[in-house]
């Protein structure tokens, strides 16, 4: 029994590894120059390939509405699994028109020449004048997709997925707490209010990446956020190692940890787990991304609330860390200039409504209701993009650092490692892949 | 792959020669039989298991022009702690998926035996349960069986054991115990249900001629239950190690390696290295490794457990 377990588990790891090719070069397509914004009036369908179901369900329904010749073939893939079956899926002879791009394994496709620049396009409709430039950032390398933020464009975002607090309003008004915190000092003095109720303040999943991303998130606050951009973009010589703001970044998540502003065990609580904690009423703040507001307001209803983390000071530029949800087009695709016109139209302000709908940010800020949610979200992401903008996840930075990343918080956590070990470990992984 | 092979020499007796050729009719009729399965061993078992071994030699990241490096991967598996602790953790599971089962596996065997065949399938169905349950969902009920308010410390508080209570798998020194065990929970049934079967077989007059003898219970079970074992012992030592050493999936969604690396086991550091670095030479070597571990272990159990002739 648990003998053909190990068996078939040592096929299909044989397997797996033997499907990821043989070994070769793959054939480059070559690039067109003739791009057009014309959309087609003759019938045709784009296979699109992506990890999320939203924000794609309105984009797409949304487009197919203004132009009915053009329908879609939609292939959804688990995330976990997407990484890793997009390379097949986008070497193969019949690849998606379109993908949801995904930083880790476009290290590879986009220096196989498989995905198409858009350079020609972005001129030709003016995308660069219609998106914020601090969403661009991560979709924009040089042909080897080593150095990010300048170069060519290879995707355009569809909604926002930002980092903030969520928190049950239940929680925070039996603590007495009336308002959202304007400063981290005022965050920090809800916290022990909190906790002076009996409640532990904080759900951190360090398990996975909530415990980096809450460092990310201080980080952002508390340190140059063009310093980590450009670290995560692998500028030559960049470094956080000059910045004391990592390293208070990281101490001050130690000292949370301390004042038991979190539980002893958060190593061992995965994001699911914390969700439960947040909604259940046992935690009363979690930092995470609006990719968990569904589930969230599923279960808390007006009781959810969000606000980006504040800063030092109330006049601090808002710096909130996010992406967009960015789609590609496939250097193989029959269909550029309809997937083109496609992307376009999801920057835009015909599908805001939609994606704002679905519980998303859109890309064309539109008015939301402050009073949920998702108005929040909208609310929240105008302040960041009229302030410091969108920084990038930490975890872009390199193919191997989200190891030293998780790893490295939870030492920092439990006490095992200081938090400039911790900050020196990041760069030593950085620097090995320069 | 070589596992199949093992597993194959598990089940049979002896290999024996043909004691006589076979006329080409016959000869072709055989090959047309064993052809479709021979294919898919060939292709779905032994091809990758080559391929495995061809792409440890190269820098690969699996999409763009490989470049051979010989015998480098293989340095950096010996070389890099990150690997080789790795390594270390799955020998500390060898003793909680091996050693421990075996021995709560003869003890339980030893038990049911004593008390006869009243409610037996019963105890077979508990013990046999945790086989039955895929391992992923094992995993994350032992997650919050472990959890800081999970039932195990409620369990410790309630019986005035609360300064015990932890959150088992966030503390790096309790991490890998607790995975262990989790394993010990699993295993210890399928080897008792390999014990109890096992001793079904072995004839009865042993034992009243060793009762005639004087020999207690436990004599009993010493000199006649247990080299009547031998063979089950051995199988259930080659199924439990191989576990423990490819183990994967339960480390996955239980601490993912974490907390800081304390739990990592080759099988995580493999898909890790395949899928997360893109390092798809590197992985491979990681496997090749894997597996000539297990052989060694595998072939150094069943010589211990050899029946001397």
């Amino acid at each position: 029994m648990k003998r053909n377990v190990a068996l078939v588990g040592a096929i299909v790891l044989t397997v797996a590894l033997a499907g990821c090719g043989t070994g070769g070069k793959s054939d480059k397509p070559s690039e067109s120059s003739a791009v057009s914004t014309e959309l087609t009036d003759k019938p045709v369908k784009l296979k699109l390939s992506y990890a999320s179901e939203q924000p794609i369900t309105p984009l797409v329904e949304g487009f197919t509405k203004l132009h009915p010749n053009i329908t879609f073939d939609l292939i959804e893939t688990p995330f976990a699994d997407y990484q890793t079956s997009l390379k097949l899926a986008m070497s193969s002879n019949d690849s998606p028109d379109i993908v949801q791009y995904s930083p880790a394994p476009m290290r590879s496709i986009v220096p196989a020449g498989l995905v198409l620049p858009l350079d020609d396009y972005a001129k030709a409709y003016g995308w660069r004048d219609q998106v914020s430039p601090s969403l661009l950032g991560i979709l924009t390398s040089n042909k080897d997709a080593t150095q990010y933020g300048s170069g060519s464009l290879y995707a355009l975002p569809g909604a926002v997925q930002m980092v903030g607090v969520f928190y049950n309003k239940a929680v925070t008004k039996a603590a007495g707490i009336t308002d959202e915190p304007k400063t981290l000092a005022e965050f920090e003095d809800d916290l022990a209010t909190v906790k002076a109720k009996g409640v532990t303040p904080l759900a951190v999943p360090a398990l996975a990446t909530g415990g980096f991303q809450l460092w990310g998130a201080l980080s952002n606050v508390m340190a140059d956020p063009k310093v980590f951009s450009s670290w995560v973009y692998g500028e030559p010589g960049a470094t956080l190692l000059n910045d004391p703001g990592f390293e208070k970044a990281a101490a001050t998540v130690k000292k949370w940890a301390d004042s038991g502003y979190m539980a002893k065990g958060v190593s061992a609580v995965a994001d699911p787990d914390a969700i439960t904690e947040l909604t259940s009423g046992q935690r009363g703040y979690f930092l995470s991304g609006n990719w968990n507001a569904k589930e969230l307001s599923e279960k808390l209803g007006d009781d959810l609330g969000f606000f980006p983390l504040p800063g030092q000071t109330a006049g601090q530029p808002a710096v909130a860390t996010g992406s967009g949800f960015p789609y590609s087009i496939s250097a193989k695709s029959k269909n550029k200039d309809v997937a083109a016109a496609f992307l376009n139209y999801i920057i835009g302000e015909k599908a805001a409504q939609g994606v704002y709908d679905g519980g998303f940010i859109p890309i064309q800020p539109i008015e939301g209701d402050p009073a949920k949610v998702k108005g929040e979200f909208v609310g929240a992401y105008k302040a960041v993009v009229a302030g410091g903008g969108i920084s990038p996840f930490a975890n872009w930075a390199t193919s191997s650092i989200i190891d030293p990343l998780t790893a490295g918080i939870q030492g920092v956590i439990s006490g095992n490692k200081t938090p400039r070990a911790f900050i020196e470990s990041l760069q030593a992984d950085w620097e090995s892949k320069r | 792959m070589a596992l199949l092979s093992l597993r194959a020499e598990g089940r049979t007796t002896k290999w024996r020669p043909a004691t006589r050729s076979l006329s080409p009719r016959r000869y072709f009729g055989a090959i047309a039989f064993v052809a479709p399965a021979l294919l898919i061993y060939l292709a779905f078992s032994i091809w990758p298991a080559f391929n495995t071994l061809y792409y440890s030699m190269l820098d690969w990241d699996g999409l763009n022009v490989a470049e051979w490096v010989g015998f480098e991967n293989y340095a950096k598996v010996f070389t890099e702690p990150e690997l080789f602790n790795s390594i270390l953790h799955s020998l500390v599971l060898v003793f909680f998926f091996a050693v421990l089962p075996i021995a709560f596996g003869l003890l339980l065997a030893g038990l049911l035996m004593g008390s006869g065949t009243r409610g037996m399938s019963a105890f077979r169905v508990i013990y046999f349960l945790p086989q039955v349950i895929p391992l992923v969902a094992v995993g994350i009920a032992w997650r919050w069986l472990y959890a800081e308010n999970g039932p195990l410390n409620e369990f410790l508080e309630t019986i005035g054991l609360g300064a015990l209570a932890a959150p088992w798998l966030a503390g790096t020194d309790t991490a890998l115990i607790a995975l262990g065990l989790v394993g010990t929970w699993g295993m210890s049934g399928l080897c008792m249900m390999l014990f109890v079967s096992g001793a079904q077989k072995i004839d009865s007059s042993l034992y009243e001629a060793a009762a005639m003898d004087g020999a207690g219970p436990i004599r009993r079970f010493v000199s006649v239950t247990l080299p009547g074992l031998r063979g089950e012992i051995s199988i259930a030592a080659v199924i439990t190690t191989i576990a423990a050493l490819s183990s994967f999936d339960l480390v996955y969604v239980t601490t993912s390696g974490g907390p800081e690396s304390a739990t990592t086991v080759p099988g995580l550091l493999v898909y890790r290295l395949a899928f997360t670095y893109e390092r798809i030479g590197h992985a491979a070597a990681l496997a090749i490794v894997l597996t000539v571990l297990i052989l060694i272990f595998v072939s150094v159990i069943r010589r211990l457990t050899k029946e001397k002739a």
